[in-house]
């Protein structure tokens, strides 16, 4: 077994050598190369999966439906892009439970109920005084959401007052950003977010809700 | 909800080839088995359709399929996943609560993506 002494002999011995190479080095006009790396990374995520239902009605005209495209059985044509008559999202899934909006689309903004403006350029929601943000259901799986916290990322949040529903709108709750909240009337109709903007200008930068 | 390990490899290849396989369809299956990153199909897949609108914004891109009213009817559907159907990719694979598709319903997909 090595003691104190032989210890301190073994790392004098490598001290000196390396004083050696350096020396060494010097001597033969060599210069040194240094590595550099730089790290970045290249973060991918699948951030959401939205089913929607679009329900055709009964005197909808679809082409090649075996009942639906029965000619001389009194069905409309209908636009395109409008066939159906009425869409809704029954499924909206997250990764990880967490939702998060980078407002680069207006996909999760319920346009009818909010008021501000959403920057297609700056990919923020601007919020006047009294303007509301409102979303459209963030997750909805056919179950029970009963915890949930919500942050956001703004100009300033310090005038916003923020609040969820846990029954895809029906009643709201106010919460406290960052906090995890408990929902107080809850259904498997989704969650939803709402904020609303008590006082100066504030821009939205991004949302996020983790639930279970 | 999984997004692939494949989907990763193809993109940090893509820097050194130049060459990135990009999703081109949308499926959907009955299968409830949940995925691991290293899934590379669906559990049962009943209906595959070509990707029919593509919107890429910044960092973020979204692929949407529409399931016709005429298709997988009387399935009840509990997966989705986005391919490339030529080189056999899954890029992403969800499972999610059942739904029932009849005749009267066609079911958008969307799938989100984004490169934080």
């Amino acid at each position: 077994m090595a003691n104190a002494s032989d210890v301190g002999l073994l790392i004098g011995s490598i001290l000196s050598d390396k004083n050696q190479m350096k020396q060494e080095l010097v001597f033969q006009g060599g210069t040194s190369a240094f590595g550099y790396q730089f790290g970045g990374n290249i973060y991918p995520e699948h951030r959401s999966s939205i089913v929607s239902s679009n329900v055709i009605s009964s005197d909808t005209f679809v082409i090649g439906h075996p009942v639906q495209g029965v000619m001389d059985e009194g069905y409309k044509w209908v636009s395109s892009t409008g066939g159906y008559d009425s869409q809704t999202w029954v499924r909206v899934v997250n990764q990880n439970n967490t939702f998060e909006d980078y407002f680069e689309t207006n996909r999760f903004i319920d346009t009818v109920n909010s008021t501000g403006l959403w920057s297609s350029t700056l990919f923020e929601y601007q919020l006047d005084s009294s303007d509301i943000l409102q979303s459209k259901s963030v997750a909805i799986n056919n179950q029970i959401y009963t915890r949930a916290t919500l942050t956001v990322s703004a100009s300033d949040t310090t005038y916003l007052t923020s609040q969820l529903s846990f029954n895809g709108g029906t009643s709201w709750q106010t919460v406290t950003l960052g906090t995890e909240s408990i929902g107080s009337s809850t259904t498997i109709s989704g969650l939803k977010y709402k904020l609303t903007c008590t006082s100066s200008s504030t821009a939205i930068y991004d949302v996020k809700l983790s639930y279970s | 909800m999984v997004l692939t390990l494949r989907t990763k490899q193809l993109m940090t290849s893509s820097l050194s080839t130049g060459v990135m396989v990009i999703p081109t369809a949308i499926a959907w299956g009955t299968g409830s088995t949940a995925f691991t990153e290293n899934s590379s199909a669906l559990n049962s897949e009943c209906e595959r359709n070509t990707i029919s609108s593509t919107d890429l914004q910044s960092q973020t891109i979204e692929f949407t399929g529409t399931l016709a009213t005429t298709e997988a009817v009387g399935s009840t559907i509990y997966e989705v996943g986005l391919f490339n159907t030529a080189s056999s990719v899954a890029f992403i694979l969800d499972t999610m609560y059942p739904l029932n598709k009849t005749s009267s319903i066609e079911f958008d997909t969307i799938f989100i993506m984004r490169n934080k």
